[in-house]
This record gives structure tokens, C-alpha cells and sequence, in this order.
């Protein structure tokens, strides 16, 4: 029957030109936009290098200590992203972890060349860093935790930044002054994309290395950790520990002042809910996210659904003999209902398929002229799985009413229906 | 083979009532030619419409080639009208966006047939209702008498044992009009029982008995 459907759906959208041109228009253009925010999503989100571990990851960016709330209703607030102290003391053993990697924020720096400037944005971190992100290295390797420890001073910079340094000529043991050290380059990365905070840099060096040392002593402000669990299902257990153990912390005196301290391990997924949603706090909002998410998708379809559900039943009358007559040689309700549905929903798959290719051309665009730096938009298998869910979600939102009211149509009035 | 007995239609709307058929008692055996008669809004269609079980009576009992109907669910009903009807309509009623045998093969789309089995069957009775040539045409693309050829040929390509005709020469000149009236006789001749709806009192004095409505009511 499914069979029968999709050849009788072929044969009236064929038959029916403008009506299918029209319908592919504004479906195709609709799905194009929503995979184009699926690519970019999934960019995000996406288990790629060197993500490839993100399912087993938590990121800890954001640290919030709050003072008693005044007289006048305010109190004193200190956002930033966590110290390395904090980190040192009370993430590295946490349990059901397999690694933990602590690295800065981005440390602007310049280096210069014959005269010529270079910006850098450096990374200083550990040899665990390189264990949890799989990094796809061109030339030589990372840095090791004895590198950390004994302060050696070397550096893995990326593809873009070495091509701009030395050209076609091979960056590995060349030298590099920046942030008042010489470092020995010795690894070159591919790009990575500025969509991923925690792996977007042009230059890693170790933390030992920094000019200053005082990031030790900080509890708050200047690094981030990012931890490794045994497995997915142990991220909760991990972030139950972290938040009992941030309950009975004790703050050093200088915040003193200090009533709550706020600071969550957190998977991609929640924190961006964080930065999208979230108070002073950075408490995750992930429900949030995803209805906020789900309702836009949602929205953004009802009205090129209504258009399309509006020209359906603009068909009715002009489809009523049809269905009188189906259901005299013996049609049932449903199987109307599903012919219905069948010949809408290969309508979508087929704007689906256009949209994903106006959607292919327009992430070339974003591509060529570097929508976003480092960030190289595709369609992957996952994109393409999502745009065919939305395609088909588009099919049913649109197709399912008009089928419904088509199928319930009775025989007798869709046969005396005036025809066309 | 049609049985109705004591059936009522009533049509209500939120101001007035209006009854289409009024006790209606007559039986139609298996092979007869029957001609149904009267003047406009008689009740006419209407009956043909609660034979072919397109319609559910107000009040009274069909009964169907030995099966009473019971209950109107659409299930069961789908399965009859399929199994043992078939129709012939004054404006033909054919689908314009599928080819000539595409129509034919409805009812045995929802037969589960095969799409092979389908087209082999739905060629043979086009090639017996004489439009051979014409199977890959759109019904647009044909004149009146051969589009009400092919939709006779699409009522009795599933090989119901009931036809009902809903004036199938209304629309038709004198010419194809006889041509229709030839191929339902001899479907007749061939065993169908067929029923007729006709305003043409030369062509119901071809069938075998007159049933004639006034005002919703038998008048023979």
C-alpha cells in the first residue's frame, strides 16, 4: 500500500506543476535556513576531533562568588572563570574521572618576525590536555606532564598560525618569542574552530611556562578545567561530587566577604544553556535551551506549514470527487489519511532534499569567506539525519490536518461536490 | 440480493427536517436489470446511495447479497462496497491527475493485489469497454462517452456482483448514451444485477422493472 501511496504521490505532484513548484519554494527555502542552524549546532556539539570524547566530557569556565545581599538589595558579585587554585584543590580528585586537564583562558600575545607582528592567543595547560582532546597533529606531537612539571619551554602552535610564521618551511624546533619567553615549537595542529572555546587557540604552551606564576594562588579567575569520565553515565556522579564538595568549601580570606560560591561541571549541551540563560549563578538551563530550541524550530515552520496546509485545503474541493470515489471503490478512512499524508511527506522529502542542497551552498559561502574563523561548516551524516527529521516533522505538521479533514470528508458530499 | 426494509432517510439540519425516503420496502433479486424513476428530489440518488452503502439509513434495514448491515463502521463497510459493488456516476467522477488505467485500478488498489496484477486486470476490461488505445490518456484528454467507458470499466473491474448507475447517460449525447446502455445490458446479460437511476423512460422500459419514487416515497 506504502508502495501504491508513493507512486500515486509522484504521479499528482508530477501532474500538479505549479502547485508542487510553489509548495517546494517555500519548504525548501524554510529547511535550508534550519540546516544551516543544524550545521552550526552540530559544529558545537559535534563528537569530532578533537572532541571525539564529548560525550564523556564536562568543562568547568565559570566560577560566581556572591556576598550577603545589602540593606539596599544589592550585594557584591565576582564572575570570572575559575581559578587554578580552586581547580588543583578540589577538582583533580574527583572520583569516577579517567583524566583531568586545567588550561588558561587565552593569552593574547604577539611574536614578531622580520620586523612583522604576529597575534597569538596561547593556551597554557598540562600533558593531560593533549590526552583528552584528540588533536590531529601535522607535524611533531604535544607536551607531556614532565614538560609541565619542568618548565620546559615549548610550544604546539596551529597550521594557520605556522604557514604565517615560517611559510612552506617546517615548524617543528623553530624558535618563538612570545609572552616574554622563547619557546621550541614542537607540533603544528590542524585549525581548530573558534565554535570550541575549550580547544580554539593558535598556540598551547605548558602553565609552568607563563611569565607569571601567580595564577597558582588564584581561586577564582583564569583557567578552566576540562575532566574526562570513566563514562557518560558518570558525568552526573561527578558533578553530585563537585557540588557537595563546592557546599562545604572553605574560601580563602580574601573573599572572606563571600556568602555562596557558585561553579558547575558542565557538559556542551549545558553550557550553553549557561552562557544563553543563566543568572549571575552560570547555573545550567538545558530544559530551557532545548524548548527554546525546539519552540523556534517549531515556529519557524508553522508558517510555511500554514501556507502549505492553507493550499491543501484550497485543494479539498478540487480533490472531493477523488475521495468520493475512493471511498466508494472501497477505500477506508485511514488509508486516505495515509495516502494523504504519504503524497505531503514526499513532497517535503523532496524540498528537504533541495533545501539540504541550497543549505550545502550557502555553508560553501560561510566557508569561503570565513563566516565564522576556523570553523569548517559541513553536512555530515548527523546534519543530513536531522534535516530529514525536520523534513519529515515538516511533512506531518503540514500534511497531517488537511489529510485528516480530506479523509473525513463523506462519501456522498465529496461525490456531490461541485467539480472543477 | 438488495434488500431494504422499512427504511427512512431523514436529513436535519439546525432549522428543519427533511425526509428524502420514507419507509422504503423492496427486494431486488440477484440478476435483475432494475430502473429507478421519478422526478427530481424524489429520493432517488438517495436510495442508490444507501444501496451502495455510501449512506447510512435513519431508520429501516439493508440488507446486502445475504449480509444485514448491522453496524456502519467504516471498516467493514470499505470492505463491502469493495467486494460487492460497483459504480457508475452521471459526471463520471474520474480522478484527472492519474492515466486511464490508473482510474481502473482503484478498486483493486485497496484489494492488496499486486501492481502487476492490477494493470493486467485493469487492461482486460478496457480492452472489453473498447478503449484499448486509450490507456495511458488522461481523462481530460477523452470525450464524454469514453470517459463514462472507462469509468464503467473501473466499476466492474473488480467483479462486483451489484452495479448501481447513477443516470450514466445524463451527460451523454443519444449516440453514447445507447453505446453505455449496451455495455450495462450486457454486463446484465453476463449476470450482474445491475440498478439504474434514470430520468429517460425509454431507456427504464429497457430494464426489467420500474421502481418509481415521488416525494421520497414508493409509488409502485
Amino acid at each position: 500500500m506504502l508502495k501504491t501511496s508513493l507512486q500515486m504521490a509522484f504521479k499528482v505532484l508530477l501532474r500538479r506543476k505549479f502547485f508542487t513548484f510553489a509548495s517546494l519554494f517555500g519548504i525548501s527555502f524554510t529547511l535550508m535556513v534550519l540546516m544551516v542552524v543544524v550545521s552550526a549546532l552540530d559544529h558545537r556539539f559535534s563528537p569530532d576531533a578533537p572532541q571525539s570524547n564529548s560525550d564523556r566530557m564536562l568543562f568547568i569556565d565559570r566560577m560566581t562568588i556572591k556576598g550577603p545581599t545589602t540593606e539596599s538589595g544589592g550585594s557584591r558579585v565576582s564572575i570570572s572563570s575559575a581559578g587554578y587554585r580552586f581547580l588543583d584543590e578540589n577538582v583533580r580528585d574527583l572520583p569516577h574521572l579517567e583524566r583531568v586537564s586545567l588550561y588558561s583562558d587565552d593569552r593574547r600575545a604577539a611574536t614578531y618576525i622580520d620586523g612583522v607582528k604576529h597575534a597569538l592567543s596561547i593556551k597554557y595547560t598540562d600533558g593531560a590536555y593533549w590526552q583528552i582532546f584528540d588533536f590531529d597533529f601535522l607535524e611533531g606531537g604535544s607536551f607531556t606532564d614532565q614538560d609541565e612539571k619542568d618548565a620546559n619551554p615549548v610550544i604546539v602552535i596551529s597550521q594557520k598560525l605556522a604557514r604565517k610564521l615560517y611559510g612552506e618551511t617546517s615548524a617543528l624546533d623553530q624558535t618563538l618569542v612570545a609572552d616574554g619567553t622563547t619557546f621550541r615549537v614542537i607540533g603544528v595542529v590542524a585549525d581548530t574552530s573558534s565554535f570550541q572555546e575549550a580547544t580554539h587557540a593558535n598556540g598551547w604552551a605548558p602553565s609552568s611556562t607563563a611569565r607569571s606564576q601567580a595564577y597558582r594562588d588564584n581561586f577564582i579567575g583564569g583557567y578552566h578545567a576540562v575532566i574526562l569520565a570513566k563514562s557518560s553515565s558518570d558525568r552526573p556522579l561527578i558533578q553530585a561530587e563537585l557540588q557537595s564538595r563546592i557546599d562545604q568549601l572553605q574560601v580563602p580570606d580574601e573573599y572572606a566577604w563571600s556568602e555562596s560560591v557558585f561553579c558547575y561541571a558542565l557538559t556542551l549541551f549545558e553550557e550553553l544553556s549557561a552562557d544563553q540563560f543563566s543568572d549571575y549563578t552560570g547555573e545550567p538551563r538545558p530544559t530551557k535551551l532545548r524548548l527554546i530550541l525546539g519552540v523556534s524550530a517549531l515556529l519557524f515552520m508553522l508558517l510555511p506549514s500554514l501556507n502549505i496546509m492553507n493550499l491543501n485545503l484550497s485543494r479539498t474541493l478540487e480533490r472531493s470527487s477523488e475521495i468520493g470515489v475512493r471511498r466508494a471503490f472501497g477505500a477506508q478512512r485511514s488509508s486516505l489519511l495515509g495516502q494523504f499524508l504519504v503524497e505531503n511527506i514526499v513532497l517535503t522529502l523532496l524540498g528537504g532534499l533541495l533545501g539540504l542542497a541550497l543549505a550545502a551552498w550557502v555553508l560553501h559561502l560561510f566557508n569561503t569567506y570565513e563566516i565564522a574563523p576556523g570553523v569548517d561548516f559541513g553536512l555530515n551524516f548527523r546534519v543530513f539525519a536531522w534535516s530529514l527529521a525536520l523534513a519529515l516533522a515538516f511533512g506531518v505538521l503540514s500534511g497531517l490536518y488537511p489529510a485528516w479533514r480530506l479523509s473525513r470528508l463523506h462519501p456522498v458530499t465529496a461525490l456531490r461536490a461541485k467539480l472543477r | 440480493m438488495i434488500q431494504l426494509g422499512n427504511v427512512d432517510k431523514v436529513y436535519r439540519t439546525a432549522r428543519m427536517e427533511t425526509r428524502a425516503l420514507d419507509g422504503i420496502d423492496l427486494r431486488i433479486e440477484e440478476g435483475e436489470f432494475v430502473s429507478i424513476m421519478g422526478p427530481s428530489g424524489c429520493g432517488k440518488s438517495t436510495l442508490l446511495n444507501l444501496m451502495g452503502l455510501l449512506d447510512e439509513p435513519s431508520g429501516g434495514s439493508i440488507t446486502i447479497d445475504g449480509d444485514a448491515i448491522r453496524s456502519y463502521e467504516d471498516k467493514s463497510l470499505a470492505r463491502l462496497r469493495n467486494e460487492k459493488i460497483g459504480f457508475v456516476f452521471q459526471s463520471f467522477h474520474l480522478i484527472p491527475d492519474l492515466s486511464v488505467v490508473d482510474n481502473v485500478e482503484i478498486p483493486l488498489l485497496y484489494r492488496g493485489l499486486s501492481s502487476k496484477e492490477r494493470r493486467n486486470q485493469a487492461l482486460e476490461v478496457l480492452e472489453s469497454v473498447g478503449l484499448k488505445s486509450r490507456v495511458h490518456h488522461f481523462p481530460s484528454e477523452l470525450s464524454g462517452g469514453q470517459q463514462q467507458r472507462v469509468a464503467v470499466a473501473r466499476a466492474i473491474v473488480g467483479r462486483p456482483r451489484i452495479l448501481l448507475a447513477d443516470e450514466p447517460t445524463g451527460n451523454l449525447d443519444s449516440q453514447m448514451g445507447e453505446e453505455i446502455m449496451g455495455i450495462l445490458e450486457g454486463l446484465n446479460r453476463d449476470g450482474a444485477t445491475v440498478v439504474m437511476v434514470t430520468h429517460d423512460q425509454l431507456l427504464g422500459e429497457r430494464t426489467e422493472r420500474i421502481i418509481r419514487l415521488f416525494d421520497g416515497r414508493q409509488v409502485n
